[in-house]
């Protein structure tokens, strides 16, 4: 018990010196009281300690299975991999709402102890507002979901982690989704404190550019890793469902990305100050409306974690963030006005400004056909969901617009463009991108919104790759370096930029994916006899029959299927099975995969009869889904150009200036 | 049993902590006058005009805007920058007289003790 006691008071006294930061913070503030800002720094320590402390019990109780406590009897039991008792932490709902705590406690102390270029006057203001959503979550760990609350008896064995966790996937898709959901905290607090002291210049955009790629790139992370998790883990055959809780994350994205490209024109033209405040509010609400939805189990998703108070607390919460940043925007909006206007409508402002409609447009879709079953409830008394097609109707397009927009955005200069400029550099691109179309047209792939995707992909990447050979080019002209060293140095010196075009091609190959997948993939749903074959794209399955193996608590039975090429060469064996758990949960399968990075083979065993060996198969042959997970790493690779530093180089570029000007 | 020690012992040593810098700390008055604001916009005016001419500059080299326009813009620009430094000249001169005034009062304030 010992461990426990120690937690549970720590987790209890942080529950009193969160707030303290927050009305320190916010009297230091008030009272210009140095002391009562020293002590709110040092109470930020202090939570972060109490808070580690915490969980580092939590995680001992867990890792040890002491089942006198709810909690872990609930997620863990005997023969549970110690990899996963400590993933149990964030497995269940009070455990991943103190892992929400902790890493907002990270976030807070490393904020309060980071200094910035003109943020100083900002951080107790930051640091209140971080505190004050801190509070809500200690007070609802504290009173409603406790994870050191116990059982008035040891049981001899624990209820187990959902079989659909158990998969190294836990490890990494919560924790990025949490590490970027928390993260737009950063980012938002500051839009508050930079309205509540008048300062809507964009220092705070540039003080939190990097906290806003960073979460974003965790989310994006979350999101792909999830996708991938589901595609393997739920043996659907598919890696994306619209699923409510998938949807609770992709919103956030959509809004923080529209963020990112609106944040650039406030940084460069002192335009859209407004709408960027009101955008990373809207993205803040969104991780919260996130959170709501995946606690409060108020639309059915394989994500959801219960049914409690707790979707009910965390819809309060959302209203009361709601109407505190709805007020600050209205009590502060005289200061932010534009300091200039648009110049022209063939220029990058206009094109950021289309992006950011379409992003919106796509947002309000998903969340207009998230939110409808809660609609319908209300009005009808029963849920109605939306299902794909609604979205695959209404989003899809407006990616494709969205598409077509990176290959122009690009080559259209700020402030003012001209349309024979833009004729100029996209004519080259969008031939090539039409008959790369037509190609794939007359090799039998007819799939109208996959075609159009095609062209769209292959006009952006020409476009792109002439923006990298014009940009080599220049450089070669003025340095004489080399290609390499130019095409490097090009990099190394605007970071952000040529990182921001390493993001979009990486997009661009997982749409090449997604493309191919939604339009192309085949499926074969049969039973076999032992001995009998299926036939599916250039693969031929022969069965062999079932076979039982026993693990500690589980029973599986697998299937025996011999992949062949349509030559007649053998390839493997595919192994899909069913695991049946003796402490009552239910079966899960296990689906086969036989991955190349042209096409997936991706058979789910759905069914058997022990006395005949007959087996019901579902195959899968989903063409380029290896471009979707190769895209992500991409992804990850262009966000890392973008955030890293530069030098800097004001001096040298003012030299540069003047000496031009002269 | 446990819990209650626990509890007592880091209640204590949080008292402590958030107690420390009104036992210990010297007190520090904020002056009146904050000239970080003027300093954080000046300089921030002066990095948006930098960041423009670069991104002109680039524009050019790109070939994304023609001769007539860019000289243009950068003329524009290049005003704007001269305005931002003498602006910027102002603000240092207002700063040194600020430090100056918050010296000779705390000197006036040792004298005084």
């Amino acid at each position: 018990m010992f461990v426990g006691d120690i937690g549970r008071a720590a987790l209890f006294l942080s529950m009193f010196v969160v707030p303290y930061v927050f009305l320190a913070s916010t009297f230091g503030v008030v009272t210009k009281n140095k002391r009562l800002q020293a002590s709110a720094k040092m109470a930020v320590v202090l939570q972060f300690v109490l808070v580690a402390i915490a969980s580092g019990a939590l995680i001992e109780l867990l890792v040890s299975l002491n089942f006198r406590y709810t909690y872990v009897a609930e997620y863990t039991s005997r023969g549970l991999e110690v990899l996963y008792r400590i993933a149990a932490f964030w497995g269940g709902d009070a455990g991943s709402l103190l892992f929400w705590l902790l890493i907002m406690s990270v976030y807070l102390l490393v904020v309060r102890f980071t200094t910035h270029e003109g943020s100083e006057q900002m951080h107790p203001v930051v640091t209140a507002i971080m505190a004050f959503v801190m509070t809500f979550f200690a007070i609802v760990i504290n009173t409603v979901a406790n994870p050191f609350d116990t059982l008035p008896y040891t049981p001899q064995n624990g209820n187990g982690l959902n079989a659909l966790l158990q998969n190294p996937g836990m490890t990494v898709h919560p924790v990025n989704l949490y590490l970027g959901y928390i993260g737009f905290l950063i980012p938002f607090a500051y839009a508050m404190a930079a309205l509540i002291l008048k300062r809507t210049d964009a220092t705070w955009l540039r003080v939190t550019r990097r906290w806003t790629l960073i979460s974003w790139l965790f989310l994006s992370c979350g999101i792909i890793y999830g996708a991938h998790w589901s595609y393997e883990e739920l043996g659907w055959g598919g890696y994306w469902s619209w699923d409510p809780i998938e949807n609770a994350a992709l919103m956030p994205w959509l809004a923080a990305t529209a963020f990112l490209h609106s944040a650039m024109i406030q940084e460069r033209k002192g335009m859209l100050k407004a709408w960027n405040v009101i955008l990373i509010s809207l993205t803040f609400l969104l991780t919260l409306f996130g959170t709501a939805l995946t606690r409060g189990g108020m639309l059915w998703s394989i994500h959801s974690f219960a049914n409690g108070p707790m979707g009910t607390l965390f819809m309060s919460f959302v209203g009361i963030m709601l109407v505190f940043s709805a007020a600050i925007i209205f009590w502060r909006f005289s200061y932010l006005k534009a300091d200039a206007k648009f110049e022209a409508i063939v220029s990058k402002e206009t094109g950021f400004l289309l992006n950011n409609v379409l992003f919106i447009g796509a947002l309000f879709a998903v969340f207009w056909g998230t939110v409808f079953p809660l609609v319908t409830e209300a009005v009808t008394g029963t849920q109605m969901m939306v299902s794909a097609p609604f979205y695959n109707i209404v989003v899809l397009p407006i990616g494709v617009a969205l598409i077509l927009l990176m290959a122009i955005g690009p080559v259209v200069a700020w402030r003012k463009s001209s349309l024979e400029n833009l004729g100029k550099f996209l004519l080259a691109p969008a031939i090539v991108a039409l008959i790369i179309m037509l190609i794939i047209f007359f090799l039998g792939y007819r799939n109208p919104l996959s075609l159009a995707s095609y062209f769209a992909s292959s006009f952006v990447v020409w476009t792109i790759l002439s923006e990298f050979w014009r940009g080599v080019n220049a450089r070669m002209r003025m340095t004489g370096e080399a290609a390499v060293i130019s095409l490097v140095r090009m990099i190394g010196k605007n970071r952000r930029r040529y990182g921001g075009y390493i993001v979009h091609l990486a997009v661009i190959v997982m749409v090449i994916g997604f493309a191919s997948t939604g339009g192309y993939s085949q499926q074969v749903t049969i039973n076999l006899k032992p001995g009998a074959s299926v036939s599916i794209g250039d693969y031929v399955l022969l069965y062999h029959g079932l076979r039982t193996s026993q693990k500690p608590g589980q029973v599986v039975l697998s299937a025996d299927l011999v992949v062949y090429t349509a030559q007649g060469n053998s390839i493997g064996v595919l192994q899909p099975a069913v695991t049946f758990y003796e402490n009552g949960q239910s079966p899960s399968s296990d689906m086969a995969l036989y991955s190349t990075p042209w096409t997936d083979l991706y058979v789910v065993l759905d069914g058997t009869d022990n006395q005949t060996g007959q087996a019901l198969f579902e195959v899968h042959l989903n063409p380029l889904v290896s471009f979707i997970w190769a895209g992500g790493y991409l992804y990850i690779v262009g966000t890392f150009v973008s955030l890293w530093p530069e030098k800097k180089r004001q001096d040298k570029a003012k030299r540069q200036v003047i000496k031009n000007a002269l | 049993m446990h819990y209650n020690v626990a509890l007592l012992i880091f209640t204590v040593i949080s008292l402590v902590i958030l107690a420390w810098p009104f036992l210990f700390s010297r007190h520090i008055r904020i002056s009146s006058y904050d000239v970080s604001d003027e300093v954080v916009t000046v300089l921030g005016q002066k990095d948006l005009t930098y960041a423009q001419l670069a991104d002109l500059e680039y524009d050019r080299h790109m070939g994304k805007v023609n001769e007539q326009s860019y000289l243009v813009v950068r003329d524009e620009l290049l005003s704007t920058l001269n305005q931002v430094e003498k602006a910027e000249q102002t603000v240092r001169e207002h700063i040194a007289q600020q430090v100056e005034q918050e010296l000779q009062r705390l000197h006036a304030d040792e004298a005084t003790r």
